[in-house]
């Protein structure tokens, strides 16, 4: 645990509210001018982690630095107003008795220099022309933007989002989140994003910190996360996951689909194994009488098709494997599919694959450990 | 009365509330708060300790006697005929002004207001010298209602104004006729303030003497002021307002179970899509001659009466103070009442919006209960204690009376400010906060300008009451000094008809500007989303 | 920014407050006495104003019923602001002197109205005297037909016609001289009569009777005299349509009420005070009692009644004393127990 210079650290960070824990130990390093996003599912303590951060609310436990400077631990705490972090809310929290201009400009000093900041600023996100409205005249993506202006007018070091994009309908979501991305991004201000979205959390961002109940389960590039993801329940929250058995075969390991090359590898051999295997992994094909156990290469899986969603750029399908020990699978396709639900397929998997030991029946997980190392796990 | 709540995602664990979050502001809120109740419960310690002064024997004689029983009914009967009739014609005004096309709604909007401003017992007199039909239940019934609606039009409006306009089109797309979705979902969402308008008006109605004494009906606290005036008997008049008190107690306690345990407050972002409204079409003219008919009756009535007084009545040899200085005395004390009693409710309202919890509920509602006292029964209460514990300081000073009007209309008070604090959600603050600005700062650029209009309309709703503000006054005001109302009653009184009546245009007029402000920015959304009408 | 103007205002409005604490009501220069007054406020004022400009000393008037004022003096105690006390009829300021809290009236003063009219311990003085007379409307009741004895008020024949105040200060010493006369249990049997009688038309005061009567709503009730008087005054002659009428001589129903003020023990002004109720009963006051629009018996100096009221020596009022009156405790007891109060 280095605190990087100018980044943000947080240590040990715990919170209750009354007899409920909240946050059980947080640890967090986020590099200077990193883009973060903090993932977890609603009740995760994300949101409380954020209002610490800025300043609202006082650490059971545990410090909080940035650039080496302490601002919140056992006997200090640094006022949300002197922090220069910037906070924008989830609903942005304009205020409505003043003009956008009015609200770009709050933390501003009055005096010339204020103008040319808030216009340069509303050039910035584009809404010049509508300096002298009032927030309730404004669309939610208009109101959003301005709430970015008004906290990059004050140069904040840190710039904390809650869930910023959740009030926006979905057409609207994926033009907002780039224009908001760039800002950023161009204001080199570190960046560390709230949410339960994890197509946002891996589309956005440099470092991803997937938090699950009160702690960070762990921290990685949007990539490491996917390809190699701490434990199964982590694996099917960052995306769709299909989990069958397996067991060592040393740097190989042998399932239903036959011997596939492991990510990683050096595990005893024998050892029974969970494996991960994304719905872009399996390949399909028609099934012909022929073809199951004479296909060059590893053996394939008969399957029936259950359903079919498709996308236009891809489908999903659903597929029952005939022989009952294969749970039901997810299958993600590109390009053009000719099956229709009933129809026989054969499953084949592409690609190393992820694993971990699988506890002996009876025992729960043990729970994830954060993790501070960036790639992937070894299993 | 209505918050605007906001969506947003906090931990959801049981009991989890904004006190926890906030515990370093809690303590100073609470102190402050309970501080005010102290005070404003003096009145039931004066009406206890007093009435201790007597034996339970002659306690129990006095309440149960045939008369007390009477008493007793006319009072309940007309508390409830009267809350009933308000309630329908606030619902309905609020809703005409709100939610149609009305033309020339906003004039209505202040109109239907300025009833408030005129003294109840100046409307009853306007109505007894005009008609002997008006007198006894059905003339109180006539008098009272045209006078106290506006106390549930206010916060009905409000709650109108501030709901969500889907769920009505959810509810006819479901299939529901528009009368039925008119009671069941825009009255259901207004329900929480109807009632609290609806316990306004019932308290307002147990504490009033001068318009049924001129109507000669005979209610409880009549009934009070002749034991008081009458037989040289304070504590027994101190044991009937306790059952006053417990009367009291039963409306408030009773509004909680009534508003049933659904939420009404709406949540979503604070920006508001504009409202649309229903077109009325050819119902138009019947509800414009309906309103015309209810403002004639309700102001015309009483401001056509006294010019007529002032006009045909014959002249009297009366002398007293002139109609300037009496209106000088009613402003300057209602001001400073109103001012006292607005900041008075800050920390209360601030306590049971923000930290809603048991104790910050408790102390509201306990405030309450002085709205059901005479106003006799708290100016005697401020002269006891005046008297034993502060040798008399500032007896029959303007200090007193002061302190008399606020502690009596500080419930008006804490409704309007209450109103106010809701559409200042804390994530303004924090949002301020993070800019850099100091919490002073924030307090004077974001809280202050959002609640703002709502304090001024709570300053002006007590500003009001205090210049009808009649027994309290006659008890406590400076020998020599007349205000506007014990001026009017002077005359009153004495036949003299004629002199009584500018005093009584004075009232109303001075009522103007204050009902304006009261009927534009009670309960508003701040900054300029108020502005669409 | 719109949120400072109330702050503002209220702070102008409070600084005022204070300001205005520290000066209240009229203060002029030269002496001041308070006077709590439970008379008239037309008999009063002219009073006062006369005092005022013979004397110099500004009487700062405070004026509300008399039971209420009595309560407040009480309530007051030592520290109560009055330094005179001037009474509609006799029984508060009785009230007020048993319990000690009224000062000696001035021998002088005293010898300018004859002594049944006082207060046997000189605690107070008699200032104006007034009697209980039937008001009724001739056509709606004629002058034949008319109760000529108290206890016929309680008589069947005339329910619906009646009406009367309880309420009222002036109602108390008729029931007290009932009272003396037949005893409480008779008294309290008339007052149910009454109750019955009366009906609907029970008024809170003695204007609102005399106004009924004239109006033709009513046809008949128990005033005292001045207020017939004082109605045709304001109304003028031609809107008046109605009458007096007095009971038989020496009925226990036909009262001779006395007006008076006392000196509170607690003032501070004690001689100024005194030089009041002197002035009450000079020859000046008296004139003005006389041929004011109040209409009351002057009782002292030898002034006497001025047309057109009937001339005191002609009525023959029940021989009742004011201690007899007393302080009204038992006729309040009775109403209360006839379900009258």
């Amino acid at each position: 645990m280095n605190p990087t210079s100018d980044g943000l650290t947080v240590t040990d960070l715990h919170k209750a509210f009354g007899a409920h824990p909240v946050l059980r130990g947080v640890d967090l390093t986020v590099p200077e001018g990193a883009f973060v996003a903090v993932l977890g599912a609603s009740g995760s303590g994300k949101t409380t982690l954020l209002r610490i951060l800025a300043g609202f609310d006082r650490p059971d436990r545990g410090v909080v630095a940035v650039g080496g400077a302490v601002l919140d631990d056992d006997r200090h705490h640094v006022p949300a107003e002197r922090r220069r972090i910037g906070y924008v809310p989830q609903e942005g929290s304009l205020f409505p008795h003043l003009t956008v201009a009015g609200n770009v400009g709050f933390g501003l000093r009055r005096g010339r220099s204020r103008e040319q900041v808030v216009g340069h600023l509303l050039d910035l996100v584009g809404l010049s022309a509508l300096a002298r409205r009032y927030p309730h005249q404004l669309s939610g993506g208009q109101q959003q933007r301005v709430a970015l202006a008004r906290v990059l007018a004050v140069r904040p070091r840190i710039v904390l989002l809650d869930e910023p994009f959740a009030a926006l309908d979905a057409g609207l979501r994926a033009a907002v989140r780039t224009d908001i991305h760039a800002l950023l991004r161009r204001s080199g201000a570190t960046a560390v994003l709230v949410t339960h979205d994890q197509d946002e959390a891996l589309t956005l961002a440099d470092l991803v910190a997937v938090i699950r109940d009160g702690r960070i389960a762990q921290v990685g590039s949007p990539r490491g996360l996917y390809e190699a993801p701490v434990d199964p329940d982590l694996a099917q929250f960052v995306g769709e996951a299909n989990l069958i058995e397996g067991t060592s075969g040393g740097s190989t390991v042998e399932t239903r689909f036959g011997r596939l090359p492991l990510r990683g590898g050096g595990l005893p051999v024998g050892q029974a194994l969970t494996v991960l295997v994304r719905p872009e992994q399996l390949r399909v094909a028609p099934a012909t009488p022929a073809a199951s156990g004479t296909a060059a290469g590893a053996p394939g899986v008969t399957a029936r098709v259950v359903e079919l969603d498709f996308h236009g750029h891809d489908a999903v399908i659903r597929v029952v494997a005939e022989a009952g020990a294969v749970p039901p699978l997810i299958v993600r396709v590109a390009g053009e599919v000719n099956l229709a639900p009933g129809a026989s397929v054969t499953l084949t998997v592409d690609g190393p694959v992820h694993c971990w030991p699988r506890p002996p029946a009876g025992t729960g997980a043990s729970p994830p450990v954060a993790v501070l190392a960036v790639d992937s796990v070894e299993c | 009365m209505t918050a605007t709540g906001v969506a947003a995602e906090r931990p959801r664990h049981a009991g989890l509330e904004v006190p926890a979050r906030r515990r370093p502001l809690l303590w100073p809120l609470l102190g402050t708060s309970a501080a005010v109740a102290a005070v404003l419960l003096t009145p039931l310690a004066f009406l206890l300790i007093e009435a201790g002064g007597t034996g339970a024997g002659t306690i129990a004689h006095l309440i149960w006697r045939p008369l007390t029983a009477n008493l007793l009914w006319n009072t309940i009967r007309l508390t409830v005929v009267v809350t009933a009739l308000c309630a329908v014609i606030g619902t309905l005004t609020a809703w005409c002004v709100e939610c149609t096309d009305l033309p020339g709604r906003r004039i209505w909007a202040v109109l239907v207001v300025v009833p408030f401003a005129i003294p109840d017992f100046v409307v009853s007199f306007g109505w007894a010298s005009i008609s002997p039909w008006v007198q006894g239940f059905q003339g109180a019934v006539l008098v009272m209602t045209l006078a106290v609606y506006p106390l549930v039009h206010l916060p009905v409006s409000a709650s109108l104004r501030s709901a969500d306009p889907g769920l009505e089109d959810a509810a006819r797309s479901l299939g529901a006729g528009r009368v039925r979705t008119f009671l069941r979902v825009t009255v259901g969402q207004a329900r929480g303030a109807i009632l609290g308008g609806c316990v306004l008006v019932a308290l307002v109605i147990l504490a009033e003497y001068g318009a049924f004494e001129i109507l000669g009906y005979q209610t409880f606290t009549t009934e009070i002021f002749t034991e008081f005036q009458v037989s040289f008997n304070v504590p027994t008049a101190c044991a009937l307002s306790l059952v006053l008190v417990l009367l009291s107690c039963v409306i408030l306690g009773g509004e909680l179970p009534a508003r049933g345990g659904g939420r009404t407050q709406r949540t979503g972002p604070l920006a508001q899509r504009a409202r649309r409204r229903h077109h009325l079409g050819r119902a138009t003219l019947p509800v414009e001659a309906a309103m015309l008919v209810l403002v004639g009756l309700a102001l015309g009535v009483p401001v056509g009466a006294a010019v007529y007084w002032m006009v045909a009545g014959g002249s009297s040899t009366l002398t007293g103070v002139s109609v300037l200085d009496a209106g000088w005395h009613t402003a300057l004390y209602s001001a400073c009442a109103a001012a006292l009693a607005t900041l008075a409710a800050l920390p209360v309202a601030l306590l049971a919006v923000r930290h809603a919890g048991r104790a910050g509920r408790l102390l509201e509602r306990s405030t309450y209960t002085v709205l059901a006292m005479p106003g006799l029964v708290i100016a005697l209460a401020i002269s006891y204690f005046a008297e034993r514990y502060a040798g008399g300081f500032g007896y029959q000073s303007s200090v007193l009376l002061i302190a008399a009007y606020a502690i009596l209309f500080f419930p008006l008070a804490l409704v309007g400010v209450r109103a106010s604090v809701a559409h200042a959600p804390v994530a303004l603050e924090e949002a301020a906060r993070s800019l850099g600005r100091p919490p002073r700062a924030v307090f004077l650029r974001v809280t202050l300008p959002l609640i703002g209009p709502g304090l001024a309309a709570a300053f002006c709703l007590v500003f009001l009451a205090c210049a009808t503000e009649l027994t309290a006054t006659l008890v406590l005001v400076p020998t020599g000094v007349q205000t506007l109302a014990t001026q009017f009653w002077a005359y009153q009184q004495n036949l003299a008809y004629g002199q009584a009546a500018p005093f009584a245009l004075v009232i109303i007029a001075i009522a103007a500007v204050p009902s304006y402000v009261l009927a534009r920015y009670f309960d508003r959304l701040p900054g300029r989303a108020a502005a669409a009408p | 920014m719109t949120g400072r103007r109330p702050c503002a205002l209220g702070a102008v409005a409070l600084a005022a407050g204070w300001l205005l604490a520290a000066c209240d009501g009229p203060s002029g220069s030269g002496q001041e006495i308070t006077l709590y007054n439970g008379q008239h406020v037309q008999t009063t004022d002219a009073l006062v104003s006369a005092f005022d400009k013979a004397t110099g000393i500004t009487v700062n008037v405070r004026s509300d019923d008399e039971d209420t004022l009595a309560d407040q003096v009480v309530a007051e105690g030592a520290h109560s602001p009055a330094d005179v006390i001037y009474t509609e009829n006799s029984p508060a300021l009785e009230y007020l002197q048993s319990r000690g809290l009224l000062a000696a009236v001035d021998p002088s003063t005293l010898a300018a109205t004859p002594g049944r009219f006082n207060s046997p311990q000189g605690e107070w003085v008699g200032v104006s005297a007034r009697v209980s007379v039937l008001i009724y409307n001739p056509s709606l009741i004629a002058v034949s037909q008319l109760p000529t004895s108290v206890l016929q008020l309680a008589d069947p024949r005339y329910q619906g016609e009646l009406a009367i105040a309880p309420g009222e200060t002036d109602f108390q010493p008729i029931v007290t001289s009932v009272a003396h006369a037949y005893g409480t249990a008779a008294a309290l049997t008339w007052l149910e009569g009454l109750k019955t009688n009366a009906g609907s038309h029970v008024y809170p005061d003695n204007e609102t009777i005399a106004d009924e009567v004239n109006r033709g709503e009513v046809a008949f009730g128990v005033v005292n005299q001045y207020y017939w008087y004082r109605l045709a005054a304001e109304i003028g002659a031609d809107n008046v349509h109605s009458e007096i009428a007095y009971l038989a001589p020496r009925d226990p129903g036909y009262v001779l009420d006395v007006s008076g003020a006392g000196v509170l023990r607690s003032s501070a002004h004690p001689a100024a005070a005194q030089r009041f109720l002197a002035f009450l009963v000079s020859k000046q006051g008296q004139e003005i009692i006389a041929r004011s629009i109040s209409y009351e018996y002057p009782i002292a100096s030898g002034v006497s009644t001025v047309q057109p009221e009937t001339p005191f020596d002609a009525l023959q009022p029940n021989s009742i004393t004011i201690p007899e009156l007393g302080d009204g405790s038992q006729a309040i007891s009775l109403l209360q127990q006839a379900g009258l109060l």
